[in-house]
């Protein structure tokens, strides 16, 4: 098998999970195995209870009242405040009445005065004025173990190490247009969490070696996790055992590519974004030459042998590295340029090495956002996580050996796994944090450069003592709750038109480009109706058409009679509008007159020739 | 004084249908839409030509752009079509010629004709180019007054081969 390994390696170097090594482990909670994923449903945590505006009700009437209600007067109510428009009136307890009585008495109050009008004969209905919130706690009953995802403080429901999503899901629970690319090790579709999940996109196995990829041939469109453990040896003279690690199910879990908030399982850091998983890695880690093809097929660029991405992501995670600095691999700075020039935000994992990051790469190449790991309490986990100059920002990749939550769990990160949930550890945990942040501001934002999610990320991350972080670690600990509204201008839709005049003879046709872009980048889908100012000159065919993925447009000019006309080109819902100037010039039946003399000239000659000969 | 007997007729026949079919050619969208392949070929051809004379053009379908603006399409009228369909009807059945002779003449004079539609566009643009001012009267008097000569002159020639056709001499 060895000699099979070397041929994966094309650059003579193992790119591996960023898992730390030796750290698996599976919980048991409650006496739930979370490992083999029995049924978790008992574990489902109560709601928010019910509340209420203390002291006010609504009440409708079936006819219009003259006055304020004398039987809610006598309650305390003395007079509505305003009318819905609904028709509802709004009483509120006087506020002489008020002062004198605590919140729950006034609750009360409010209660009775509700239970009072329910039973008059005028009264449609009457009820308290409740108060609603967005509620955006996850009903997945592995949600309470996912301290890493909490509020972060110390309060209820939060964690010192927590990002914060709780606030963020208030904003977004991420996209459908914000697609995340997973590099790793393929995905398990027939997850109970990820089985109908429409988070779940096609993917591809970028595999070439049928020893790594352990699924019995090369690249094919079959992302499935076939597994990735070896025995002793197979990785080269001395490498050790490792079982299957289900390592890219556990990182595209973090992400969010399974049901959240459907009453099952656990949470992801998105609820709605999309996720295409690439299968890079498999027995012995994975070539670097399918890494890059991987990350270039990701962004929807043409990898040759391959079909195209038909849904390219925004946003690719890399739990995965090698040992050797980005210079050593520079094609992989390319492929990376490539996809970051396309506009997509490239997050990797730090390393497990302990030791600075910039000994790594994908870690230490340029435009790529490096993350390390931190543990419950929000400090970087020096145990495991590699730091230095090159990490951009700290998410929690938890610590499986520690459980400062005393809640009887390794204070690793929860995700998926073949047949359950499993807690890991390391930073490949930490940068799905990161690529699922990133896709919840582009579900805010779609315009965001690549650029513009690196700044938000680090401008907004919660900084880090020295204590907590005394090696690098970048610019502190990965905040969700961000608002990337208005980060960018608005994108607009954009027409231009080749050419923008025309010259045409009377009769003739030309084809007019039209090209709509919205934000800059090609709008597909669009609407495009043209119309002449004067349909005698020029018309046009069709008169409306839909972009096409290019967001191109190609019609007919036809000129008709001789003048000028103008074009107009708009798209519905805006008032952008392209004039296109037509000029119908006409040589007065040329073509006939030149006929005719041509006539004439051969047959004044020909008849004098014939004529000639005869005599 | 020319007498008319069944040739003239022949000859005034044919050029009769080929005015017809001029005419046809102006008043039907239809059968100029049959030409748009011969257009767009000769303005693929002149943009070679053009560029490889030195001169930046690009080609759009039938538009000849050039890079400082200028801009013209390649029309029906911009084809040989019409002359070569008048140098037919004449050596088809406007004079007596033997098969070999007509297929002869026939293809050698659309050769030619084609050529020097091909220069006249080509000239024509340059001239747009160099001297706009100077297009209109170009396009429409003298390029197709040099098209219209030049037919006359090849139908001529093959009138002339019929009436005094070459004989071989015998040797002496």
């Amino acid at each position: 098998m060895s000699n099979r390994i070397a041929g994966s390696g094309v650059v003579g170097l193992a790119i591996v999970l960023f898992v730390a090594p030796g750290t698996r482990s599976f919980a048991q909670d409650d006496g739930i195995d979370i490992q083999s994923g029995v049924d978790v449903s008992d574990a489902l945590v109560a709601t928010d209870a019910l509340r209420w505006v203390p002291g006010q009700i609504i009440v409708k009437y079936k006819t219009t009242p003259r006055g304020d209600d004398p039987r809610l007067g006598t309650m305390g109510f003395s007079e509505h405040l305003r009318v819905t428009g609904g028709g509802e009136y709004i009483y509120a307890l006087s506020p002489a009445r008020s002062r004198s009585m605590s919140v729950r008495n006034m609750s009360e109050q409010a209660e009775s005065a509700v239970e009072r009008m329910q039973g008059q004969p005028d009264v449609e209905y009457a009820q308290l004025n409740y108060v609603a919130h967005i509620v955006r706690i996850p009903n997945d009953p592995g949600y309470p173990q996912q301290w890493h995802y909490r509020n972060n403080g110390n309060g209820n429901d939060e964690s010192p190490g927590g990002i914060n999503l709780p606030d963020a899901w208030d904003r977004t629970t991420g996209a459908t247009t914000s697609v995340v690319a997973v590099i790793d090790t393929g995905i398990l579709p027939n997850h109970p969490d990820i089985t109908g999940s429409q988070n779940l996109l096609d993917g591809f196995d970028m595999i070439t070696d049928n020893f790594t990829a352990n699924d019995g041939d090369g690249r094919d469109n079959d992302p499935t996790d076939s597994g990735d453990a070896v025995g002793p040896g197979d990785c080269g003279p001395g490498s050790r055992p490792s079982p299957d690690s289900w390592h890219g199910t556990h990182v595209a879990g973090t992400v969010g590519v399974g049901r959240t908030d459907n009453g099952a399982g656990i949470a992801g850091v998105n609820w709605n974004s999309r996720v295409v998983p690439l299968r890079a890695l498999g027995r012995c880690g994975g070539s670097i030459a399918d890494i890059n093809d991987a990350i270039r097929w990701s962004a929807g660029l043409a990898v040759p042998g391959t079909p195209q991405n038909q849904h390219p992501a925004k946003v690719i995670n890399m739990s995965l590295g090698a040992g050797a600095p980005c210079s050593a691999s520079p094609s992989t700075q390319a492929a990376i340029d490539d996809v970051v020039a396309a506009g997509v935000t490239v997050v990797v994992a730090a390393g497990n090495e302990a030791s600075d990051a910039q000994n790594s790469f994908p870690a230490s190449c340029n435009n790529v956002i490096t993350v390390a790991a931190s543990d419950f309490n929000g400090e970087l986990v020096r145990r495991y996580s590699n730091f230095g100059n090159v990490v951009d920002i700290m998410a929690p990749g938890g610590d499986v050996t520690a459980d400062d939550d005393n809640d009887g769990n390794p204070d690793g990160v929860l995700s998926m796994v073949n047949g359950g949930y499993a807690y890991y550890n390391g930073t490949s945990m930490a940068a799905p944090h990161v690529a699922g942040v990133a896709a919840l501001l582009l579900a805010q934002d779609p315009g965001l450069t690549p650029q513009a999610v690196e700044n938000l990320i680090v401008s907004n991350a919660i900084p880090r003592s020295n204590t907590q972080c005394p090696l690098p670690c970048g610019a502190g600990l990965l905040n969700a709750d961000i608002n990337a509204s208005g980060s960018t201008p608005p994108a607009t839709l954009a027409i231009s038109v080749n050419p923008t005049e025309f010259e045409l003879d009377e009769g003739e046709s030309a084809t007019l480009n039209v090209n709509v872009t919205l934000g800059g980048a090609p709008a597909d889908g669009i609407t495009v109706r043209l119309r002449s100012s004067d349909d005698a000159v020029a018309t046009i065919s069709p008169a409306s058409a839909v972009t096409n993925s290019m967001g191109q447009v190609q019609v007919q000019v036809s000129a008709g009679t001789r003048g000028d006309t103008e074009l107009a080109v708009s798209i519905p819902g805006q008032t952008q509008t392209m004039t296109v100037n037509v000029d119908v010039r006409v040589v007065p039946a040329m073509g006939i007159v030149a006929a005719l003399m041509l006539a004439l000239l051969i047959g004044f000659f020909g008849f004098r020739r014939l004529g000639v000969a005869r005599r | 004084m020319i007498r008319i007997d069944s040739r003239h007729l022949r000859l005034a026949a044919a050029l009769l249908l080929s005015v017809g079919v001029a005419i046809a050619f102006e008043r039907s969208t239809a059968l100029r839409g049959l030409v748009l392949p011969l257009q767009e070929i000769t303005a693929r051809v002149a943009a070679f030509a053009l560029n490889a004379l030195g001169m930046p053009v690009v080609v759009d379908g039938v538009l000849l752009t050039h890079a400082g603006g200028f801009r013209a399409a390649v029309s029906h009228g911009c084809t040989p079509i019409l002359p070569v369909v008048f140098l037919g009807a004449v050596m088809t059945f406007g004079i007596p010629l033997r098969r070999r002779t007509r297929v002869l003449g026939l293809l050698s004079g659309a050769v030619l004709l084609t050529l020097i539609n091909l220069l006249r566009v080509i000239a024509l643009f340059s001239i747009g180019v160099v001297a706009p001012g100077y297009f209109v009267v170009s396009h429409e008097w003298l390029g197709q007054g040099v098209v219209i000569a030049a037919t006359a002159l090849i139908a001529g020639y093959w009138i002339a081969r019929a009436v005094n056709p070459v004989r071989l001499k015998a040797r002496p």
